[in-house]
């Protein structure tokens, strides 16, 4: 964490809510497109973006060490995006029990196909859940494998796999998709 | 002699999070294994894809406000949820109270004959009472009158401090 963000970081911590405003502006990005890359809705990602950031001025007093803010935000997105699939997913069988639709496909099928950006997005929609929060963990947060483990409560050595299993999926559909 | 791949190594090479032995082991490996090399080549370029794909997607103009203006308006909620708190009424009750009590106590040692109605006759001898003990005894009124103020000041500063609070308790 660099000098600037660490004050930033700081600061917002002691209520300075410009400092926090500063944080907004810089991650809003990451969390959106995080939040999108696990939901594939842009509504649904602009209201976990800000349910995120809500929680993280809250609790921000919480937060041990300035230098862990980003994967700490990490861990909010990512905590936020599983309620929802839940939800999405308990709503499906619920749907399917009144007989309203006929099979239940893959939670990842699901997702509605809307307003896709690139095929790359099309792609990472359809992996699983687990494969595409590890990708975007890494490749749009750039989290360490440790701190990835530590905000899935998992081994370091199952992120190491889970991420190669990942990567060799998304390269698998986007081939198939013409990338 | 059949070579073995190490495809399973090269996210972790890719990602920066081998050892030195075993980078030197996936490097040695991939300068023989074109198999191997190939991967290597379509992550890294899965890679800028991916960062072609960030850079090109848009967050709503209205975003920053949105947030903005969801936390202004939580942050207007606690206030008023902590203003009206249950521990607040209920400090706010007792402070009422034991205040109504002094003031009823004060006038009834000095205007008893005001006050010389049937349940609260009782207070009028207990108020002399404490009036001779007080009096007779040097330094006790003004110790009394030190230690009650300061009381006072310190439940008002209590007060102050559980009126201005705006805890939240947010799940993560």
């Amino acid at each position: 964490v660099e000098h600037g963000l660490h004050d930033l970081i700081v600061k917002a911590k002691e209520g300075d809510k410009r400092a926090f405003t500063i944080l907004v502006e810089r991650y809003k990005k990451q969390v959106f497109y995080q939040a999108y890359g696990m939901l594939n809705d842009t509504q649904e990602a602009e209201d976990v973006a800000q349910e995120a950031f809500i929680k993280a001025y809250f609790s921000l007093k919480q937060l041990k060490s300035p230098y862990a803010f980003v994967s700490w935000l990490n861990r909010i997105v990512y905590h936020l995006c599983q309620d929802r699939l839940k939800k999405r997913k308990q709503e499906v069988i619920i749907r399917w029990q009144e007989g309203q639709i006929c099979h239940v496909n893959d939670s990842a099928d699901l997702i509605e196909q809307k307003q896709l950006q690139l095929d790359l997005n099309q792609a990472l929609a359809a992996l699983t859940p687990e494969h595409r929060a590890v990708l975007l963990m890494r490749e749009i947060q750039g989290l360490t494998y440790h701190e990835i483990a530590e905000i899935l409560g998992v081994p370091e050595g199952t992120v190491k796999s889970r991420i190669h299993k990942a990567r060799l999926a998304l390269r698998n559909r986007w081939q198939n998709e013409g990338g | 002699m059949m070579m073995e791949h190490i495809d399973y190594l090269l996210s972790a090479y890719l990602d920066g999070e081998l050892s030195q032995r075993e980078k030197v082991v996936v490097e040695r490996h991939m300068a023989d294994c074109g198999e191997c090399h190939g991967l290597y080549q379509e992550f890294v370029q899965m890679r800028e894809e991916w960062q072609q794909a960030y850079d090109t997607f848009s967050v709503p103009d209205a975003l920053t406000f949105r947030i903005l203006t969801a936390i202004e308006q939580k942050e207007a909620e606690v206030a008023t949820r902590t203003f009206f708190s249950n521990e607040v009424l209920r400090w706010g009750a007792i402070s009422g109270i034991l205040l109504l009590l002094m003031v009823h106590v004060a006038l009834v040692s000095v205007f008893h004959f005001v006050l010389s109605f049937h349940p609260l006759n009782f207070l009028i001898p207990l108020s002399r009472g404490v009036y001779t003990v007080v009096t007779s005894v040097p330094y006790v009124s003004s110790v009394l009158l030190v230690v009650s103020v300061s009381f006072m000041l310190l439940s008002g500063w209590c007060l102050r401090r559980l009126l201005s609070s705006k805890k939240v308790e947010v799940m993560l």
